[in-house]
């Protein structure tokens, strides 16, 4: 056992994530994913990544709410709720924005009674007005990105994992979203969010990591490696055109 | 530590719900299908069996009945859990869940469905003149090993297709064979003698042949076949739910392949 800190929530110890590509009978091709991830998140803290597509940002969330296991290293998480908000809530299409909160609710540990008492502030925050009662497969990326974020919200997971499509909603909403999440930073909550640009991140978090190619390439205050990532995206894309 | 916790129940007969919903909303004439699909197989295999072949026995109306709506629950519940987990890939990726949730909901689906086809069932069975008698009281005893085989192919398949996509195809051939030969259409009987007894390793055709023992004949079923039925089922079930939860973590990513 290692003697832990009683802040830290979550471990990751030099984690590797290898994926098969193809459903082949021979020749499987592997890819590397992540590589010897080694991190700690701790309570109330409001962690950002940021990297290039493909760099491995998705992977590591799916790796920290325990969705995937490491091929190698370990995660240990000590006893903590985590909930992965992506663009789309990836739940029925055909019923409606109601039934999908109260599925989604479900799965991330909550009681039916308990996500019924909250529908209404799900209703009102998604400002899905009508549209809350049609089918999801009727709403744009905007309005179920929406829902997924209102979800999240009310559902209160110990630890939120924001993936970069919340920017899908038009440009007040997520104000709207910024400014609840910021509520829920003050009020001690653990935030762990990836993008591939870096504003929301110097907006909202205290630490930043920078990912490239599954491996972390730097660890700092968000001003900091957001800097340097940008200028590495500015070198990167005039050494392309030359 | 269970594997299902009191959420995950919730979310399988909220969802079980929703589903039985959204799908009777699809079509004209919603709920009813339960019902006119085996009344309209039940037609098709009259005409070809009585009336094209001249093989009937008596009461062969309730008796194929009988056969087609209990063998359906079987068969149906095999074709919806076989995808199940598969199609389960968008939500499993984005939250830690027991995989054994999503053949769950297509269990408890089509127990309510099979419930409501086998009350119809009896009314009519009753109405036709062949009335409740004191065997129906072993009713529960033969629905539930048909329980535990049902739930056991159904959690076999849709544990092992991700791995697997191409059995599908063998699945459903396997489906249309044992059709044939779990005496839906014809009793058993009819088979030759020299064979007959490799037909009733089949648990189905076992099923069956009690179904219309207690249901049509007024007759006890067989305990011991039941019993049997029962005991291998019951240790089946246990170890595909074993199996599941073994591979809980290797479904997200064989399911995105």
């Amino acid at each position: 056992m290692t003697k832990t800190t009683p802040d830290i929530m979550i471990s990751l110890r030099d984690v590797d994530v290898r994926y098969t590509l193809e459903r082949r009978l021979w020749n499987q091709e592997t890819f590397q994913a992540l590589e010897g991830i080694t991190f700690d998140i701790h309570a109330g803290e409001s962690l950002g990544i940021v990297g290039l597509n493909g760099a491995g940002k998705s992977t590591l969330l799916q790796v920290i709410s325990s969705i995937l296991k490491p091929d190698k290293g370990a995660l240990i998480n000590y006893g903590y709720s985590t909930a992965l908000l992506t663009t789309s809530l990836g739940f029925d299409p055909s019923l409606t924005g109601r039934r999908n909160a109260v599925m989604g609710g479900l799965l991330m540990g909550n009681r039916k009674d308990e996500i019924e008492a909250h529908l209404d502030d799900i209703h009102a925050f998604s400002e899905l007005g009508d549209f809350f009662d049609r089918p999801i497969k009727t709403y744009s990326s905007g309005m179920r990105s929406r829902l997924g974020f209102s979800v999240a919200l009310y559902m209160n997971p110990d630890i939120l994992l924001i993936d970069e499509g919340m920017s899908a909603g038009d440009a007040r909403f997520k104000e709207k979203a910024n400014a609840a999440m910021e509520e829920k930073l003050q009020s001690a909550k653990t935030v762990v969010m990836t993008s591939h640009q870096g504003g929301t991140i110097e907006e909202l978090c205290q630490r930043a990591l920078w990912l490239e190619q599954g491996k972390i390439k730097m660890w700092g205050t968000p001003e900091e490696v957001i800097n340097d990532y940008k200028e590495h995206v500015t070198t990167f894309r005039k050494e392309k055109r030359a | 530590m269970a594997y299902l916790k009191a959420h995950h129940w919730d979310y399988i007969f909220y969802r079980a719900f929703a589903n039985i919903r959204a799908e009777s909303s699809k079509y004209y004439l919603s709920f009813l299908w339960w019902i006119l699909q085996p009344i309209m197989l039940m037609a098709m295999y009259y005409l070809v069996f009585a009336v094209i072949l001249e093989r009937r026995t008596p009461d062969f109306v309730a008796f194929l009945l009988v056969g087609i709506s209990t063998f359906m629950w079987t068969t149906q519940t095999i074709t919806h859990c076989m995808s199940s987990i598969q199609q389960g890939k968008g939500l499993m990726n984005q939250i830690d869940m027991p995989k054994l949730v999503f053949p769950s909901v297509y269990i408890v689906m089509d127990i309510i469905k099979f419930a409501i086809v086998l009350l119809i069932l009896m009314i009519y069975l009753n109405l036709y003149g062949i009335h409740i008698g004191i065997s129906y009281l072993a009713l529960p005893l033969i629905l539930l090993p048909h329980l535990f085989l049902t739930m056991f192919l159904g959690y076999l398949a849709a544990a092992i297709i991700p791995f697997l996509p191409d059995l599908t195809f063998v699945i459903q051939l396997v489906m249309r064979v044992l059709r044939y030969i779990s005496g839906v259409m014809f009793p058993l009987s009819f088979v030759p003698e020299n064979i007959r007894p490799y037909f009733y390793l089949n648990p189905l055709a076992v099923l069956i042949e009690q179904y219309r023992n207690v249901l049509i004949h007024g007759q006890w079923p067989s305990w011991m076949d039941l019993g049997l039925v029962g005991l291998f089922t019951f240790i089946g079930l246990v170890l595909v739910i074993a199996l599941i939860r073994r591979l809980d973590h290797i479904y997200p990513r064989v399911c995105s392949l």
